[in-house]
């Protein structure tokens, strides 16, 4: 149960409701006759003969007002204000109102330094009475007002709070159901090693990460950007990426027929959003293989030779145009030779400047990092992000994929 | 932006934004949808003053290509490189008529 709204709400302010006076006096005919007038006044009225009576009563009842004497045997007014002032909270209201016959200004700061809110002076007068309770009855429910109010607030803050507490958990369960599908690291035996960093800018991202094994040891590797931020982007990404593990592409063929199908999918969406995608089967065995880009980024060979983009004809991004084919190309990962997917949130990375990575940027990145195995290399480049980054945080999901297959001897 | 009357079937289009992002793209898109409820079938776009384009801008000339459907054409020019590279990455380029200036781009349409 939602803890704010059970707390019970203030009454509403009644400018007909008596008030609820606290009168001391040790003059037992004053506090008599102050009474009758009180309630003639419209005030309910609890007398008390010394200040101990009234803290008793303050104990054990609320008051909207106090009317207390100055001098009076044992704890004085004064005292008595000071006490009831320090132990009512900054929320509590009380509005305090001393009676004496002294009216020097000595007296007044003294009393107004302890926390009286108006004077009586005695002898008393009807109408210096009627005109302090007009005064104090404006105060109460001015208070009363104010309480409901912010009573209000609490709550619409409070479920404010704990709707924004409930979306919250939400994307984060989201982003952990993302997170499952994300790949397996490679085992000890296995030709394949691949590394991989996933940094969604948000909760949940756009981008996704797949190595997905397929018959006779062949993997289905991928890594698709799906345009725009949030649950949208999300929603596309699981999609594409649970498709692309059911379909299980694992020829040239069937790749293109698959990604083909997913474009008739994504585009059939009413939504304008569409995703760039690499997709490839590759065999660890032979490091044959083949790819598709559309609309993405080449991925990066790193090899003997330097680092160069993939040269690949490419297609759209899936989702563009109902009837676009996606051609199967080429690929041949030699061992020794690593192919590097990354979505644009790695080279559009901007430093504290504000200037792009670009591609440039990322190559200087890992060629600082020669020869290293897939594991090193990424976590270099992960690592390179973020402190270009610094505290600033990510504008957009940064995915990066790297493979390569052992050689024999290693 | 601003648009030229058609002088015959070509509607010429002039992205004046220096960035067609998400900020840009949705006037873009409604002006674009302004000019295509007349009878142009063929749009000249010129992208001269534009240095950057996003996901969200390249989306909205991937929405004025279907606007067009089967009868439609478009030529572009102006193309700075960031642009260009956009156009080449997505293919876009082989979509569009890449011209290399307006009287090249009207020709492109009418031939």
């Amino acid at each position: 149960m939602d803890h704010v709204a059970s707390l019970a709400a203030p009454r509403p302010a009644d400018a007909t409701r008596p008030l609820m006076v606290l009168a001391v006096d040790d003059d037992e005919l004053f506090l008599d006759y102050l009474t009758l007038e009180l309630e003639t006044l419209n005030c309910m009225v609890m007398a008390a003969a010394n200040a101990e009576q009234a803290i008793r009563f303050l104990d054990h009842h609320a008051f909207d007002m106090c009317i207390t004497d100055w001098q009076m045997p044992g704890m004085d007014g004064l005292a008595l204000v000071q006490q009831l002032r320090s132990s009512h909270g900054p929320d509590q209201f009380l509005h305090v109102v001393m009676t004496t016959a002294r009216g020097d200004a000595r007296t007044v700061r003294a009393a107004l330094d302890a926390g009286v809110d108006g004077f009586l002076f005695k002898p008393l007068d009807r109408l210096q009475l009627e005109l302090a309770m007009a005064s104090a009855r404006r105060n109460v429910l001015l208070h009363q007002r104010l309480r409901r109010r912010n009573h209000h607030l609490a709550v619409a803050h409070g479920r404010t709070r704990e709707a924004y507490r409930r979306m919250e958990a939400d994307l984060k369960a989201a982003a952990a159901l993302h997170r499952q599908l994300l790949p397996a690291p490679h085992s000890a035996g296995d030709r394949l090693r691949l590394a991989w960093t996933y940094r969604p800018a948000q909760h949940i991202s756009g981008d996704t990460i797949g190595v997905i094994p397929l018959r006779d040891g062949k993997r289905l590797f991928f890594l698709a950007d799906a345009q725009g931020h949030g649950v949208p982007a999300a929603l596309t990404s699981f999609h594409i990426h649970h498709r692309l593990a059911q379909l299980a592409p694992d020829t040239p063929t069937a790749l293109e027929v698959a990604l083909a199908e997913l474009n008739r999918e994504i585009n059939a969406q009413a939504l304008e959003s569409y995703v760039t995608l690499i997709c490839g089967v590759l065999a660890p065995g032979s490091g044959d293989g083949c790819i598709v880009r559309a609309g993405h980024p080449s991925p990066l060979l790193i090899g003997p030779n330097g680092i160069e983009p993939m040269k690949l004809e490419g297609a759209f991004p899936i989702g563009w145009f109902e009837h676009a084919t996606f051609e199967a190309e080429p690929l041949r990962l030699a061992p020794g030779t690593q192919l590097f997917l990354y979505s644009d949130g790695v080279t559009e990375a901007r430093d504290k400047d504000g200037v792009e990575l670009e591609l440039d940027g990322l190559r200087a990145m890992l060629t600082a990092a020669p020869e290293a195995s897939v594991d090193v290399l990424v976590s270099h480049v992960d690592a390179a992000l973020r402190a270009r980054r610094g505290n600033a945080g990510l504008e957009d999901d940064i995915s990066i994929l790297a493979l390569e297959i052992k050689g024999d001897r290693e | 932006m601003t648009a030229s009357g058609p002088d015959d079937d070509i509607a010429l289009i002039d992205v004046d934004v220096d960035r067609l992002d998400a900020a840009a793209a949705p006037a873009l898109k409604a002006r674009l949808q302004a000019r295509l409820d007349g009878s142009a079938r063929k749009i000249l776009l010129n992208l001269e003053r534009v240095s950057f384009m996003d996901s969200t801008g390249l989306g909205v000339l991937v929405s004025l290509i279907k606007m067009l459907g089967k009868d439609g054409a478009i030529a572009v020019t102006g193309v700075q490189p960031p642009v260009r590279r956009l156009f080449e990455l997505t293919r876009l380029d082989t979509v569009f008529r890449m011209a290399s200036g307006i009287e090249e781009g009207k020709a492109a349409l009418r031939g």
